[in-house]
């Protein structure tokens, strides 16, 4: 594996956007702002004697849609609760459009919708009435309320659920609430929390889809999963998260063609053994000369993360 | 906060009436035709009142925070919008305190219909808003340290409920053992309990009284927005 070039890139990145972002004036700080929407810098978290997140750095870009894909417990959540302003690091610094997380918090608000990992809408209200208290608390006009209201469920496809209440939706219906709750007040950095996580695959794709047209439409997407298919079928980039640290930083192909991008899966004896090829004859080549019961497919993130820790990421 | 209330106003107004309703009819039916009773029962009904307006102030918004900031999770709504920790604060301070000030004027008049006249200066009403507010705060308070609702049925059993007795709302503190007649003028619901009465029975404001309770209230708000403050960023 080549991952840390990688991170010692992204923490230069991450630390010339800090460096850059609250001191250049006029066209260089907007230039900064342009390209980096969230920077991470050398952030720790601790409760107690357990470290969540353990010195992360790392940027990502305007219009991105970047994963944070690792076991649960890793310090996924932490990290994103840091970002979106609810949880103070330990040590470090993040930035949000720029913006310092704990010195301007109130702009860095305005600039993020959150998808929580829980549903946490108020169940007695309606899908409608959950967005009208969204709007209230982002202080929308009341002309523009409506309107952008009435266009969100149209957009999650809850228009004919709108006046119903929220504790008689189904987990995907309020997952698709919690999105459009989130993008009332228009923010161009959109932060999910596992928003997939409990879904059937029917509904997860609904989700995929949805997230990929914000994505078109221009707006930055964060999100955590511990989902390898969502990660490689979404992400234009994935830092992967172990322990509070992070272990690999790249593109889900960069980081696939590291190991080779064909993987020969076996049981020898002692366990499953993986070997990575960079060509399909290659592997098929290797697979015929054993016995027993072979697998030739192509490498995925899990045997990313099971060539850096040894575990699977489904085994926590 | 509204946008649910309007939802369940009914509940709540008849959840916070209840209690103080039915205190009073006993007591009507069991005292107005005894000798002091009729007396008795004007003294009472300010204590009602108290009662009404530190349960639904106190109760509605203690189980609103906690549930929705340990079980629920709404609460990081909240704390994700764009405003500062003093205006969401004062909002659910005042939607809390409101609750309860709208309940005992409910409880007062109709205490009126059972025991006769009384008075309703304004500093009455200032009064009652002001033990609303304070028990509103205080609500915060307990929210943000509980570790969940049953830390908070435990300090409500403890201290809320036992104080809604001992303030001087059944009956004169100083009738109270002595020590304990000293430490209730310690509890924040002693000076403003008899301050209304005061008012309700006379016209009459006791000023220093008024200031006590006032005193309270900053106390509570002070400490409410530390809390707040610290748990936006734990």
């Amino acid at each position: 594996m080549k991952g840390g070039t990688e991170v010692i890139q992204e923490k230069r990145f991450a630390a010339t956007a800090r460096a850059a972002l609250p001191e250049l004036p006029g066209p260089f700080a907007e230039i900064a702002r342009q390209e980096a929407a969230l920077a991470v810098c050398e952030v720790v978290k601790r409760y107690g004697p357990v470290t969540a997140v353990d010195g992360v750095s790392f940027a990502v870009r305007r219009g991105e849609i970047f994963g944070l894909l690792g076991p649960n417990g890793a310090g996924k959540t932490t990290l994103v609760r840091m970002l979106t302003t609810l949880t103070r690091p330990t040590a470090g610094e993040l930035f949000v459009g720029g913006e310092s997380v704990f010195k301007n918090p109130v702009a860095v608000k305005k600039l993020i919708g959150v998808v929580p990992q829980v549903n946490n809408l108020e169940r007695e209200l309606t899908g409608r009435e959950n967005l009208v208290l969204h709007a209230l608390l982002h202080r929308l006009p009341r002309a523009d309320r409506e309107r952008r209201i009435s266009e969100l469920l149209e957009y999650v496809g809850l228009a004919h659920r709108a006046d119903d209440r929220v504790q008689d939706y189904s987990g995907g219906m309020a997952r698709r609430l919690l999105i459009a709750r989130a993008l009332v007040h228009r923010p161009p950095i959109l932060f999910l929390d596992e928003p997939t996580v409990g879904l059937d695959p029917q509904t997860r794709r609904k989700i995929w889809d949805l997230i990929q047209i914000m994505n078109r439409d221009g707006m930055t997407v964060f999100l955590t999963t511990h989902y390898i298919e969502e990660a490689e079928s979404l992400c234009h980039r994935v830092g992967v998260i172990d322990h509070g640290k992070l272990i690999a930083l790249g593109a889900p192909r960069e980081l696939k063609a590291r190991l080779g991008a064909f993987c020969v899966e076996f049981f020898a004896g002692e366990g499953t053994r993986r070997v990575f090829f960079p060509t399909r004859q290659d592997a098929k080549a290797y697979a015929g000369a054993l016995s027993g019961d072979v697998t030739v497919r192509r490498t995925n993130l899990e045997d990313v993360f099971v060539e850096l820790t040894g575990r699977e990421i489904r085994g926590g | 906060m509204g946008l649910v209330w309007r939802r369940r106003w009914w509940r709540f107004l008849v959840g916070g009436v209840n209690r103080p309703i039915i205190f009073l009819a006993l007591f009507a039916w069991n005292l107005s035709h005894t000798a002091g009773g009729a007396e008795y029962l004007r003294f009472l009904l300010p204590g009602l009142v108290v009662m009404a307006a530190v349960t639904a102030s106190y109760t509605d918004l203690v189980n609103w925070f906690t549930l929705r900031r340990t079980y629920y999770r709404v609460l990081d709504e909240y704390l994700l919008a764009p405003t500062s920790t003093a205006s969401l604060l004062t909002g659910h301070v005042l939607a809390g305190g409101g609750k309860g000030l709208a309940v005992a004027l409910v409880v007062y008049l109709g205490g009126w219909a059972v025991a006769g006249c009384f008075f309703f200066p304004l500093l009455f009403a200032v009064q009652l808003a002001v033990i609303c507010l304070l028990f509103a705060s205080l609500a915060v308070v307990v929210a943000m340290i509980a570790g969940g609702d049953r830390d908070v049925l435990m300090f409500t059993n403890l201290v809320v409920f036992p104080m809604t007795f001992f303030c001087g709302t059944f009956f004169p503190v100083e009738r109270l053992p002595g020590a304990l007649a000293k430490l209730s003028w310690f509890l924040p619901l002693t000076a403003g309990t008899y301050n209304l009465r005061g008012l309700a029975l006379t016209g009459a404001p006791h000023w220093n009284w008024f200031g006590q309770s006032l005193g309270w209230l900053a106390g509570f708000y002070l400490l409410a927005y530390l809390l707040l403050s610290w748990r936006r960023q734990d």
